[in-house]
């Protein structure tokens, strides 16, 4: 018997594909199973969350939002909750109690808890020009109750958590996903906001009866903001120059007029 | 964002030292596989009694080979999926050429080594409570046989 050492010529026993291209395929079809469950489930969650009363919304949040509202200013509380109770007015869809509380504030700034509290900074008030202008601002929280934005961001969370845990079993890999899914939490919330923005413009125009002054709050924060090209992708909120445009067109496209602006109360800061 | 960042930065760190690592081995296997043709490594258990064994004895040759972070991601990305694992198998197969060279190595002088085994073994870590593949070792071992000269 004659015994030798054979080199194959050829080798069997890995793939000769590049493993760079393996990996980029393999990126591509994770971001795409990510995406996909995270956006049907989002579709699925923003149809099934206006099956749930709004007084439900309320009570399920009342002791969070409790917790989390600060000292409100007594006296301006009760000048926006003026402005407030003439929008909802206007508004017949909304069935529960809406308070607003003024707190203090670095940024001119305003939010919806959930639950029907709407928090609004000093420094908006201040920087407002008119009665007008702050009503937009209302409007605009008003609308991300009517639209069940906590809800639908909550289920969202809730479906985000789930593919977490069902996907998170490789630590490499559930520390690519968590930032890449935020990306299109983010998307979905730039959502909420441009549809917040189509209702508050409705709303105000309902109310008052035009829409005079509904531009004039995102115009100022647009000059604050820097404008990175490319970073909207990254944001929660729509550049306010793209929301600007996107209210002008609207009111252009609807026909809505735009009248004489009522004067800032004088009981707010200046 | 930073996270995503970071782990950017590993994964080329990982893909570029890793391939060329790797791309380097392979080379070095080959060349070094055509110099020790002279001495077969075999896995049957028999010798060529017709002749006579003036020496037989143990050689083992271990590789250690780390995981780098490109081949762990695509690993764990692969894990989704099913199918090749390409990343590791590259891998495996350099740790248990290399060993057989150091197996042979460690014969020299020899005519043949026979009864040839490989094992492998994982040398794991623990990271966020799992259990984590760090490096895999691959252990080679026979029996070196020397036939006496006439």
């Amino acid at each position: 018997m004659k015994v030798v050492t054979k080199i194959p010529e050829e080798q069997h026993n890995y793939g000769k594909q590049s493993h760079l291209v393996e990996f980029l395929w393999l990126v591509l079809g994770v971001l795409a199973l990510v995406f996909g469950v995270y956006i049907v489930s989002g579709w699925l969650v923003g149809f099934f969350v206006h099956f749930i009363p709004q007084e439900t919304e309320r009570k399920l949040f009342a002791k969070l939002t409790q917790a989390l509202a600060p000292e409100s200013d007594r006296v301006l509380s009760a000048e926006l909750q003026g402005m407030i109770d003439r929008l909802v007015r206007a508004t017949p869809e909304i069935e529960i109690p809406i308070s607003v509380r003024v707190i203090e504030g670095d940024a001119p700034n305003a939010m919806a808890l959930p639950g029907g509290v709407i928090l609004v900074t000093k420094k908006l008030l201040q920087k407002a020009g008119s009665q007008n202008e702050i009503m937009m601002v209302l409007a605009h929280e008003l609308g991300h109750f009517r639209l069940r934005h906590h809800l639908r961001g909550l289920g969202r969370g809730v479906i985000l958590l789930g593919t977490m845990i069902v996907l998170g079993g490789e630590p490499e890999a559930s520390s690519f996903i968590s930032p890449s899914s935020q990306l299109v939490s983010r998307s979905f919330s730039r959502a909420d906001e441009a549809a917040a923005d189509e209702y508050a413009l409705e709303t105000l125009d309902r109310a008052v009866g035009h829409v005079g002054g509904a531009t004039d709050f995102f115009e100022k924060i647009a000059t604050m903001e820097l404008g990175l090209p490319g970073m909207s992708y990254l944001s929660t909120h729509p550049p306010s120059s793209d929301r600007v445009r996107a209210l002008r067109a609207m009111i252009a496209q609807r026909g809505y007029r735009e009248l004489a602006l009522d004067p800032k109360p004088r009981s707010l800061p200046n | 964002m930073i996270e995503l960042g970071s782990i950017l930065v590993f994964l080329v760190i990982g893909y570029v030292f890793g391939t060329l690592a790797e791309k380097r081995h392979f080379r070095s296997l080959r060349e070094r596989e055509v110099l020790s043709q002279e001495l077969p490594a075999l896995v049957a258990d028999t010798v060529d009694t017709t002749q006579q064994i003036e020496q037989a004895y143990l050689v083992v040759g271990a590789t250690v080979i780390a995981i780098d972070y490109f081949k762990a991601f695509a690993a764990a990305l692969r894990s989704f999926f099913g199918g090749r694992v390409a990343v590791y198998e590259t891998l495996l197969e350099r740790a248990r050429r290399e060993s057989i060279l150091r197996m042979k190595a460690e014969a020299a002088g020899c005519d043949l080594i026979v009864n040839v085994r490989i094992e492998t073994s994982s040398i794991g870590g623990e990271h966020q409570g799992k259990n984590k593949i760090n490096s895999v070792e691959c252990y080679a071992y026979g029996t070196a046989i020397r036939y006496a000269r006439h």
